[in-house]
């Protein structure tokens, strides 16, 4: 079943990068909360994920299938906010 | 430093950093390139001390050296202050006790203030994603 299709992408970071495997459906902040753990960063941060082929952010409700990246594309996670 | 340097490592070649490390001198530096404008930045950061306080951050001009003046500096969205510095918790040169903007802050509390932002490739990482921010970056400050 075409929802059952996974995706893998290299999730590089300031702290290192990692290869994750995640169901296409799974919506950019699921993949970059579970990432970013993975990763090192703290639990309950709030994450982005930008897609280096193009510079687009990965907005945070929409499923990694729906961005037609391709099955080894490198994303580049970071925490989100704002100076001061 | 040096764990950091290497775990950013493929970050910076994604991006096409130019990374300078001086680990003697306890600074490094990245030359970044805006994907916005093309404009190139070279952004140093000065260790010592670090981590109990926070790395301190300095723009420097990538064609004449000029340390810390407004056209060294990155312009637009939030975290570039005209004083000049990057006006975030991760950065010395915000905290007033440096000539920075924020008498509010306390040094010993930056790990805190932003964890997810606590490693020199995370520092480095904000800087590349403000200056690619199609809505917020406005070129150089001067």
């Amino acid at each position: 079943m075409k929802n059952d299709r996974r995706i893998t992408v290299i999730i590089q970071s300031g702290r290192g990068s990692q290869e994750f495997t995640f169901p296409q459906q799974t919506k950019a902040h699921d993949a970059a909360n579970e990432a970013a753990v993975a990763l090192g960063y703290p639990p309950g941060g709030a994450y982005v994920l930008v897609r280096l082929k193009t510079g687009e952010e990965l907005e945070a409700e929409r499923p990694l299938v729906s961005y037609h990246i391709e099955d080894g594309e490198t994303l580049a996670l970071s925490e989100t906010g704002s100076g001061v | 430093m040096q764990e950091e340097l290497e775990a950013m490592a493929p970050l910076a070649a994604s991006y096409g950093w130019d990374v300078v490390p001086d680990l003697e001198n306890l600074t490094v530096s990245a030359e970044m390139k805006s994907a916005v404008d093309g404009q190139i930045y070279v952004v140093e950061a000065r260790c010592d001390g670090y981590k109990a306080l926070p790395p301190f951050f300095e723009f420097i001009h990538p064609e004449d050296g000029e340390r810390g003046t407004h056209r060294c500096y990155p312009a637009g969205g939030t975290f570039f202050h005209s004083t000049p510095c990057i006006c975030v918790q991760w950065n010395r040169k915000a905290y007033q006790d440096v000539g920075g903007p924020h008498s509010d802050w306390k040094m010993a509390d930056w790990m805190t203030s932003r964890p997810g932002t606590t490693t020199l490739g995370d520092m480095f990482h904000l800087i590349q994603r403000e200056i690619n921010n199609t809505s917020q970056y406005r070129g150089r400050m001067g």
